[in-house]
């Protein structure tokens, strides 16, 4: 076999920066790809040091491609499929969930439990309608989630930003389940969105409007409720319970955060249930270095 | 058409490729340079890491074989990719239809 030394130079970057289990195979193979082109070429009549550049040139940057060869493949396939249509309904299902789960707390006229509910002070109506609203509330932070992974999906992943607010989102339903701590789980669902959001704008690969209002509505329910809190003494804005919890504050905050945060849901799921290719921009591909 | 241009579609490109026959990652893309007229100019190398990250997500299966004395792999399309294939090709036909007739100006679906 012929001596290639640019080609094996070009394979050894790879190697060095691989730290994937089927790197034998992806060197395998790049070597299989690099020998054919550079005979073919030479075939053709090429000077052999003009077709081993050539065939590097042609395969693309040394450092963009190690680094595209470096780790496992991850995110599937760049293309609307059949979870993320499904998503999108979802996501639209998610969005009238936060809705409707305010409204079942304005209906009920008790404090979201920054600390404890004072049962005691509640009708068997509005505990009932309390209730449901928490099952509601429940139900649109696990369909945040499945948005946030739809969006991860549809594009082949979000890189480290988009998985590690995946996880975020993850963890934050979990946290909701295990543990009936607002600010504890909606502070990890409210980075977890933010940290999705960034990728999806930076690489303008989705609605700008929707995916703005996914990162800010939790962000911007809490600097709502925080400056209605600072106006409690002077309006005396509902009752302060024993936890803490100011009633028309807070839940002023969190109709500020779930109607936002529904805005960008609904949108975001029209957009995911829309049967059309959409550009994208996957920021780390190399299509996108060149 | 650069790169840049077929971001986003290059999935489908590569599948629709697949969808005759299995092929190794070199004819992959000399297929689709010829399919294309040679207007699909892209990094080669990103072929291979769209091809995995199919395999990776089931659309894909490869095998390897020994061809003159070198490792080959070769890839196939599975049913999942044949479907998404199938679905794909029907929303971008319709979408780049629809764009023909308003560049054109007739409306879309023409009647014969």
């Amino acid at each position: 076999m012929a001596n290639y030394a640019l080609i094996d130079s070009y394979l050894g970057t790879v190697r060095a920066r691989a730290h994937r289990r089927d790197v034998g195979e992806v060197l395998a193979e790049l070597e299989d790809h690099l020998y054919t082109t550079v005979e073919v070429l030479i075939g053709d009549g090429m000077d052999p040091g003009l077709a081993e550049r050539r065939t590097l040139e042609r395969f693309g940057d040394v450092d963009v491609m190690a680094d595209s060869f470096a780790s496992q493949p991850r995110g599937g396939p760049v293309m609307p499929t059949r979870f993320t249509k499904t998503s999108g309904t979802l996501a639209i299902a998610g969005g009238v969930l936060w809705i409707v789960y305010v409204g079942l707390w304005w209906a009920a006229g008790v404090s979201p439990p920054w600390g404890e509910v004072e049962w005691e002070s509640l009708s068997a109506a509005s505990g009932i309608l309390y209730m449901m609203g928490a099952g509601c509330l429940l139900a649109a932070a696990f369909l945040t989630f499945v948005t946030v992974l739809a969006l991860n999906r549809r594009h082949g992943g979000l890189g480290r930003p988009g998985r590690i607010g995946l996880v975020l989102c993850g963890l934050a339903v979990i946290g909701a389940l295990a543990a009936w701590i607002f600010v504890g789980w909606g502070s990890l669902l409210m980075v977890g969105m933010i940290l999705t959001a960034i990728p999806v704008l930076q690489r303008g690969i989705g609605p700008r409007l929707p995916t703005l209002a996914l990162g800010l509505g939790i962000p911007a329910g809490a600097i709502t409720a925080v400056v209605f809190r600072a106006l409690e003494d002077k309006l005396s804005l509902g009752w302060i319970g024993l936890w803490g919890d100011q009633w028309i504050p807070d839940l002023t905050g969190i109709t500020v955060a779930a109607v936002i945060l529904a805005v960008g849901l609904i949108g975001l799921g029209t957009w995911l249930r829309g049967e059309g290719l959409v550009d994208t921009d996957i920021a780390e591909h190399p299509l996108s270095a060149q | 058409m650069s790169g840049q241009a077929l971001k986003g579609h290059l999935d489908l490109l590569l599948l629709a490729v697949l969808s005759d026959g299995a092929k190794h990652g070199y004819a992959v893309i000399d297929e689709l340079r010829t399919r294309s007229d040679e207007v699909f100019d892209l990094p080669e190398g990103s072929v291979y890491v769209a091809l995995h990250r199919l395999e990776a997500a089931g659309f894909l299966v490869s095998e390897w074989s020994e061809v003159q004395g070198r490792r080959r792999r070769t890839y196939r399309l599975t049913e999942v990719g044949r479907n998404a294939l199938s679905e794909q090709s029907r929303a971008w036909s319709e979408f780049s239809a629809a764009v023909f007739s308003v560049l054109k100006g007739v409306p879309w679906p023409t009647t014969p």
